[in-house]
């Protein structure tokens, strides 16, 4: 397979899950859909290069925070950190459910919420964390720690487990 | 319900359609188009004199994001001139830099189709700004297809870069927002340096003057700039300040202040509005430059306007 069929089928295969990390990375569907296009557009030219090192998916993570990072996808900031949710939630209500997780990310700062994403949602390992990021094992702990708190003193989700 | 890899599966929506593979490939090919070339090229070289204090050094996240297969071209020499070849001269943000300044911008080179000129560099510019454009008819202009359209034109005159744009708020919404907005006049700014704007090292002051297509208020709001609805005097929406025997800022820029504010003026009855913004620059670490957007506090009639 050339690199172009191997890059096509990559982002095939890869995207939708790309796309659901960076909504909750960015909290905006269409903002998602711009910062996945930017890390694929970014990655391309070097994709035979990134494919032989064995480690795409790590690859195009990185670009893509890095990108999120540098402003360079939308600079909408329709998301507005409130000291309190609107309603109490109920943990019977999965759509409330939903809007308090989503809110409650939403408030995490920025690396807070990235690591939370990419360690509990990507499943990645914090190795994996720490250099798509670019930070420290041991900051990739102690920011997980703190958003997990963050998160647990949300109107139901004070019994949240993590693996 | 409590495990927080299943909350968060559970809170992403399925995504409704998929990014088109063509599509990215497509943007992806553009966007190697525009780096390809630019590699290694020295400012310096191009610009004599004046390089020195704009000499390109390849560092930081630019440089990470070029294509790495790509062949450098033929370095240019002072002697043997190519117009043809003659890249443009954009601008960067400081790019991968967390909390980076979105005031500070820095020259990297483009190529252009011809000799570098302020249109063909400002094209370079808005081409290398990836978009969710899709084609637009401007009212009374040509259908805009790429976002290098967008520009309609450029004049350097006395120290004062004249920028008339179609509107470009669909295709780069994030100017709208503080940072985009600073990011966005600062790249022009730095963009037209090596063109006389700025030639000189050191502390100078630009002024940036642009003429966006469309009506004052929308502009407005999309700058976030304050208009009271009705306009009171004196608010960027008031078309009083747009009048023929306002006083004209183009004897040269005013002090600075310290907030970033920008000015929009308009002639009165125009389709056009007039962004005026006064940048005062210093040149830093070399290459690099910042620019803090500042506002001219005198409203002018402006020499130039979208055209009819």
């Amino acid at each position: 397979m050339d690199s172009e069929a191997s890059f096509r089928a990559y982002v095939e295969a890869h995207q939708r899950r790309l796309l659901r990390l960076a909504f909750l990375l960015t909290g905006d569907g269409t903002t998602a859909e711009d910062l996945v296009q930017q890390a694929f557009v970014r990655v391309w030219p070097r994709w035979a290069r990134i494919v032989s090192g064995g480690n795409p998916d790590v690859n195009v993570r990185k670009v893509m925070l890095n990108a999120r990072r540098s402003g360079w996808a939308r600079r909408w900031n329709g998301e507005v950190a409130t000291a309190a949710l609107p309603e109490a939630a109920s943990n019977d209500e999965p759509v409330e459910t939903r809007l308090v997780v989503l809110q409650a990310l939403s408030a995490l700062p920025s690396r807070q919420r990235a690591v939370l994403v990419l360690r509990y949602f990507d499943d990645l390992t914090e190795a994996q964390t720490a250099e798509v990021l670019g930070i420290a094992v041991g900051t990739v702990k102690s920011q997980a720690s703190k958003a997990l708190a963050t998160l647990r003193r949300q109107p139901g989700l004070a019994e949240v487990r993590t693996p | 319900m409590n495990d927080l890899h299943r909350l968060l599966e559970d809170a992403t929506p399925e995504p409704v359609r998929g990014l088109s593979v063509d599509a990215v490939v497509t943007a992806a090919r553009r966007r190697r188009r525009l780096r390809a070339g630019a590699a290694g090229l020295a400012l310096a070289l191009v610009l004599g004199g004046v390089g020195t204090a704009f000499a390109v050094t390849r560092q930081g996240p630019t440089q990470s994001l070029q294509p790495a297969d790509v062949p450098a071209p033929a370095p240019a020499t002072s002697t043997d001139p190519d117009p043809a070849a003659a890249p443009a001269f954009t601008v960067d943000i400081a790019a991968g830099e967390p909390d980076a300044d979105c005031a500070v911008t820095q020259l990297v080179a483009r190529p252009t189709d011809g000799p570098s000129t302020p249109e063909r560099a400002l094209r370079a510019l808005l081409a290398e700004w990836d978009s969710a454009l899709v084609p637009v008819d401007p009212p009374g202009g040509p259908a805009v297809t790429e976002t290098a359209d967008l520009l309609i034109s450029v004049r350097l005159a006395d120290g004062i870069a004249y920028v008339n744009l179609h509107d470009f708020t669909k295709a780069f919404p994030w100017a709208g927002t503080s940072c985009g907005g600073v990011y966005f006049f600062s790249s022009f700014a730095t963009t037209l340096m090596p063109f006389g704007l700025n030639a000189a090292p050191g502390p100078f002051d630009d002024v940036v003057r642009m003429a966006i297509e469309g009506d004052p208020r929308p502009a407005a709001e999309f700058f976030q700039a304050d208009c009271e609805d009705p306009v009171q005097p004196g608010d960027p929406c008031d078309p009083s300040q747009f009048a023929p025997t306002a006083p004209s800022a183009s004897a040269g820029p005013p002090a600075p202040v310290a907030d970033v504010q920008i000015a929009l003026l308009g002639p009165s009855g125009s389709s056009c509005v007039e962004t005026t913004l006064v940048t005062r620059t210093v040149a830093e670490q070399g290459m690099r430059a910042r620019a803090v957007p500042v506002l001219t506090g005198t409203p002018a009639v402006g020499e130039e306007f979208c055209p009819p």
